[in-house]
């Protein structure tokens, strides 16, 4: 006997019923089982929750969110220059399970929370963007690219950035689903950001992510239609014969994609939180990434110094004989 | 719902043994000894070896002897003594599975399972299931209907849990509503209603995970009063038992942990914490150390063996022993 598949439970907030998404959704699952809640908390924050055996079949919660539509951005990911710079989690959680993830060592479940109130959330970024130019992530605790068939997030976003050209939107994603927009126009200040990571780091660390070439064909389809792309390599793992998946990575993708088209590329190596990382060694201790005997410094971890500079002064030098060095962008490690 | 007066109590059930009973006597169980493995809790360290690891048990409460029969008849258990703990509460079991009745109402559910919990625990808390009869309203169930409860409600305090289902079954899910009294009226929604389900749960996520709990209703009644005999309770059961018997299998099948370490790798690590004498919070520190060392490609016999030829004959020497093997595991080690 096996796992129920993903999305067998919607855990739905009393106020959650009353929003067109949630029509849209239980329309979408109808043998799902649906359990009334009061807060999307008593059931995502529950105490002693297994995340190893959660994942195996994942709940979807349907919730309204109240407040906290935006965050200020984490001192962990780049801003790219911008001096304001927010975040916001119309969904927490994602679909695919990467190990290096920290939102495993951030969130008590890996049930995805999904908040129906998308119309609360850029009614928030128009009110606190008003006053100027800022830049926004919208998919940093999820993967709104590869949900948009099942919550059309991403189309408010840029019909909001449309409305907004003073405020830069970026879109981070894995998935190989550009055809969900592909028929919206494109936009200079909407940024498909891509994360791109070897076959060998995809297929042991990157679980239920399409393939490198998949993101490359879905890259090429976006630039061919105009949109703004970015590449994001990052994280950069200690893998085993890491010098050859790198540099295989980057053929891989000079090959497939308009490298001289990008607005940049995010180049960034592994790190994370302390106490998340701790959190995740102990939700999975079988993970030869997470075991690492990483450097802890200032809260963040990461690789010794050494390694740090070996992997990144490697990666860019080898980045540099396909792009112009003023498209790199490094990401500091803390 | 049930009104569940005229059944054998536990105490009276203890008085002799249960007609399913092999011996026809008492038998006594050998329990494992409370809490002496490296993690009683939810954790997902695991090993092969079987005194390092015992296999995850499962514990089922029910609240009385005629829930609990078809099951302990199916299993083929044995009246478990000689365990000052559990001698309050009627239980039969075997070496990893076992079904105790807690007797009437949410309070001893509770105080049950709570206690059996922990007695049970080795390196893993039990798998904890509750099963038993419940009340429905016509327009929600038939008599006799089995229901896997996906949200059970405490109705005088309004506090909600939620068991994990996680496990494909064939079974049909329902809320179940835990009221303090037996009723009487039919609710108004479309819920089971019971008399256990919030005591077990409340103690059940106080200690383990939601997707270690399972919560089995059979439907006994339509909630207007209806005396149900103890055989008829049983009958209910029993009729279900087999589809019972496999969703119990499956749910602790497919939530085994994973195994980190093989069984010669366990067996050596055990030599090692028996010859350093290694105290508890010791065990759990060394065992987490090597599975670590090992995932980032240590080989363990390597750090073991030498230590286990070390004299350990003295406090200060084991404690040193101890200390190596930490820095040794935390610093070294290929990438």
């Amino acid at each position: 006997m096996s796992f129920l598949p993903h999305f067998s439970h919607l855990y739905i907030e009393e106020e959650a019923w009353r929003h067109q998404m949630t029509d849209s959704v239980t329309e979408r699952f109808p043998r799902a089982q649906k359990v009334s809640i009061q807060n999307y908390k008593e059931i995502f924050n529950r105490p002693r929750q297994r995340w190893d055996h959660q994942r195996e079949s994942l709940k979807l919660i349907l919730a309204v969110r109240n407040d906290a539509f935006l965050y200020p951005g984490s001192s962990f990911v780049p801003n790219f220059a911008h001096e304001r710079f927010y975040y916001t989690t119309p969904i927490l959680n994602c679909l695919y399970a990467c190990e290096y993830c920290y939102l495993q060592g951030m969130f008590p479940s890996p049930n995805l929370v999904v908040f129906v109130n998308s119309e609360d959330f850029i009614a928030a970024a128009h009110q606190e963007f008003i006053s100027g130019p800022a830049y926004l992530c919208i998919s940093y605790d999820t993967d709104l690219l590869a949900l948009e068939e099942l919550f059309g997030y991403c189309k408010p976003w840029i019909e909001f950035a449309a409305k907004n050209p003073h405020v830069t939107v970026e879109l981070r994603t894995k998935s190989a689903n550009f055809r969900a927009i592909s028929h919206i126009p494109p936009l200079p200040n909407f940024i498909l950001a891509w994360t791109l990571s070897p076959t060998e780091v995809i297929s042991q660390f990157e679980h239920r992510t399409p393939s490198l070439e998949a993101r490359c064909r879905s890259i090429r389809e976006a630039q061919e239609l105009g949109w703004s792309v970015r590449l994001c390599f990052d994280p950069l793992l200690l893998v085993p014969d890491w010098r050859s998946s790198y540099s295989d990575m980057l053929r891989t993708v000079a090959a497939l994609v308009d490298l001289s088209a990008l607005c940049d590329i995010s180049v960034g190596i592994f790190r994370i939180n302390g106490t998340y990382l701790r959190n995740m060694q102990e939700k999975n201790p079988s993970s030869s990434l997470l075991a690492h005997r990483y450097t802890v410094e200032n809260g963040g971890a990461s690789y010794s110094l050494a390694e740090r500079q070996e992997l990144q002064s490697f990666f860019i030098e080898h980045l540099r004989r396909y792009v112009s060095e003023d498209k790199i962008c490094p990401v500091p490690w803390q | 719902m049930t009104t569940k007066d005229g059944f054998g109590s536990p105490k009276e059930a203890r008085q002799k043994p249960p007609s399913c009973c092999e011996s026809g006597g008492w038998v006594c169980l050998t329990f494992p000894s409370p809490t002496t493995t490296p993690f009683a809790q939810e954790s997902s360290f695991s090993t092969n070896h079987a005194t390092i690891v015992h296999m995850r048990p499962t514990l089922v409460m029910t609240a009385l002897t005629s829930e609990a029969l078809p099951l302990v008849e199916r299993w083929g258990l044995k009246p478990v003594r000689n365990e000052p703990l559990l001698e309050r509460f009627q239980t039969y079991g075997d070496d990893h599975r076992y079904v105790a009745i807690s007797g009437i109402g949410k309070l001893k559910s509770a105080t049950a399972t709570a206690a059996l919990t922990t007695a049970l625990a080795g390196q893993y808390l039990p798998f904890l299931v509750n099963l038993g009869i419940a009340g429905a309203p016509a327009t929600h169930g038939a008599q006799g209907e089995l229901f896997i409860v996906n949200k059970v409600r405490d109705v005088a305090t309004n506090t909600r849990f939620y068991p994990d289902i996680l496990v494909r079954h064939s079974i049909r899910e329902s809320a179940v509503d835990t009221y303090d009294h037996a009723v009487s009226t039919p609710p108004s929604q479309n819920v089971l209603v019971d008399m256990e389900g919030a005591g077990f749960m409340q103690a059940a996520t106080s200690l383990t995970a939601p997707s270690s709990t399972l919560v089995i209703k059979v439907v006994s009644d339509t909630c207007t009063g209806e005396r149900i005999t103890p055989s008829s309770a049983s009958a209910l059961i029993a009729a279900h038992i087999e589809s019972i018997d496999k969703t119990i299998n499956a749910w602790q099948d497919a939530l085994k942990p994973p195994a980190a370490l093989d069984t010669d790798e366990a067996a050596l690590i055990e030599q090692l914490i028996a010859s350093a004498r290694l105290s508890q919070s010791q065990r759990t520190e060394a065992v987490r150390s090597l599975i670590s060392f090992k995932m980032r490609g240590g080989v363990i016999s390597r750090v073991v063996l030498p230590l286990l030829a070390r004299d350990g004959s003295s406090k200060h020497a084991r404690q040193k022993l101890f200390e190596e093997l930490i820095t040794y595991t935390h610093e070294t080690g290929p990438l």
